[in-house]
């Protein structure tokens, strides 16, 4: 059996030194820890006027080493709805990965759903990063909030669209619990299941394992922390094997 | 997969009121399920206490540590705005045992009103435990940043300080006490982005880091910190442990 990770990324960040942000990096840290594939994200192309330009640096490396690819995008961006082609054909991208807190948008803008609804007749998955670091300790700019409600909308108002609700606080998952566990299309990661005491447990008692899938959020989170929240858990290993390898499978597929 | 298990002091934990005693069952099933050879408690409720409430909740700590001594111990936690609050210091570490001081937000660090704590800590040879955190958003209005700690380093060089939680944002917080021997620091607390602790080593080195998880809130969280920093074996050891068993001279550690 094979474990994925389904949020890390490569790259720099505007904000501090990112010591592992090279590929070869995440392949090595992901060997240490027993994972051998994922989805992988371009942290440079986040600030970029053009995310596009950061992501055709990075893709073929990503591709290449066996893992996919997740295209940084803004739906608000002139001609972002075109460009849906050229990250599906061309840098062979599996999924979009948006980023609201950093650009500042609705998720129930009009043109955020229709660039969602398109994302997935063209078999891409739609990443919603719920946040890029923990809002106390930005620095030089500050994030906005994404209102959780927002999401569930969202999954909603586009049920052909595979979703992933990215460094998503436990709380925030259990306010929408009922859309989480309800609606075909959505999933969450463990990217940020940091704030309790056996945190997995806990959320597994209101959300449907096959529902969670791990995600450490490396390299601007620690690997370590969210793989450990799924090895001391005391769950059945076939949940286990869920979230580590079988979730992943089916909202790749 | 393998489950890492290491001697471990985790010297920053709470219990909360009203929930208490299912914080205090939670610590204890951590225990068991992590292999926490010791677990330093402070007893927390709102961000100002009352001199009643202060009582019942270092009473409750107490109450914790009498009831298993070989896993818990405590720190006293004082306002410094209270009168008694030497007094309080004093009754908690020579009658109930407690091994070092919590100041939490009720004053900043250096505020004249916390000389007489760091005066008698000195003489007790104890830690005072120190929450530390800079936040760009929700800063409470006397909540300690780094130079904070490093002014009350700086006027009580023979106190053993601790700056929690490297006062949130490592890069802002590890500068201010970096040349101050006399503070350590934890790492405990909700932020773990991945450079947090190897930026810190490569300030000030190991021997001033010690191993705190804020549990109830995680335990895992700070752990893989440490398995994953760019650290020796002996290095991670000193953090989960060796240095904490240096610092708290009254921990019973049998």
């Amino acid at each position: 059996m094979k474990n994925y990770d389904v949020c890390c990324f490569t790259g720099n960040w505007p904000f501090r030194k990112i010591h592992k942000g090279k590929m070869s990096d995440l392949i090595a840290e992901h060997k240490k820890n027993g994972i051998s594939g994922g989805l992988v994200g371009c942290l440079d192309s986040v600030f970029y006027n053009d995310p596009v330009e950061g992501d055709e640096e990075v893709c073929n490396e990503i591709i290449a080493a066996g893992y996919s690819f997740a295209a940084a995008a803004n739906p608000t961006l002139t001609g972002a709805i075109d460009d849906l082609d050229i990250i599906r054909n061309k840098l062979h991208a599996s999924a979009v990965r948006l980023y609201p807190s950093d650009h500042l948008y609705s998720l129930k803008s009009p043109e955020v759903v229709e660039y969602c609804k398109k994302a997935g007749e063209m078999g891409l998955r739609v990443i919603i990063t719920v946040r890029t670091e923990d809002i106390r300790i930005d620095y030089c700019f500050k994030q906005g909030s994404v209102a959780v409600a927002e999401l569930a909308y969202l999954a909603k108002e586009c049920p052909g669209t595979k979703f992933l609700f990215s460094n998503i606080f436990i709380g925030e998952i259990f306010a929408i619990a009922d859309a989480v566990n309800s609606l075909d299309n959505v999933w969450v990661d463990m990217a940020r299941f940091n704030h309790y005491l056996f945190a997995l447990e806990k959320t597994l008692e209101k959300i449907k394992a096959e529902k969670i899938i791990f995600g450490s959020g490396f390299p601007l989170l620690t690997m370590k922390c969210m793989l450990l929240n799924v090895e001391f858990a005391e769950i059945p290993e076939a949940t286990k094997n869920m979230i580590m390898s079988e979730n992943y499978e089916r909202f790749m597929k | 997969m393998s489950i890492e298990k290491r001697r471990v002091i985790d010297m920053h934990t709470h219990i909360w009121l009203p929930h208490y005693k299912e914080d205090r069952e939670e610590l204890i099933k951590a225990s068991e399920v992590y292999g926490i050879n010791k677990i330093i408690i402070s007893p927390l409720s709102g961000y100002y206490p009352e001199v009643d409430e202060l009582a019942l909740l270092n009473r409750l700590a107490t109450e914790t540590v009498r009831m298993r001594p070989d896993l818990f111990d405590a720190y006293v936690y004082l306002n410094p705005r209270h009168e008694n609050t030497v007094d309080v210091l004093r009754k908690g570490i020579e009658e109930d045992g407690k091994v070092g001081v919590k100041l939490w937000v009720a004053t900043f660090c250096d505020d004249p009103l916390t000389y007489p704590i760091y005066e008698e800590c000195i003489k007790y040879d104890v830690p005072v435990l120190i929450h530390s955190f800079i936040k760009t958003v929700g800063q409470l209005e006397y909540e300690t940043r780094g130079n904070h700690v490093h002014n009350i380093a700086q006027r009580y060089p023979e106190a053993k300080l601790i700056m929690a939680h490297l006062s949130s944002n490592c890069y802002h917080g590890i500068k201010a006490i970096r040349n101050d021997k006399n503070v350590w620091v934890d790492f405990c607390g909700s932020i773990y982005r991945q450079d947090d602790l190897d930026y810190t080593v490569r300030q000030i080195g190991t021997d001033r880091i010690l191993y705190g998880t804020d549990m109830p809130g995680s335990f895992v969280t700070n752990y893989g910190q440490v398995l994953e920093a760019d650290i020796t074996e002996k290095q991670r050891d000193d953090i989960f442990y060796g240095n904490a068993a240096k610092l708290f001279n009254r921990l019973n550690l049998k």
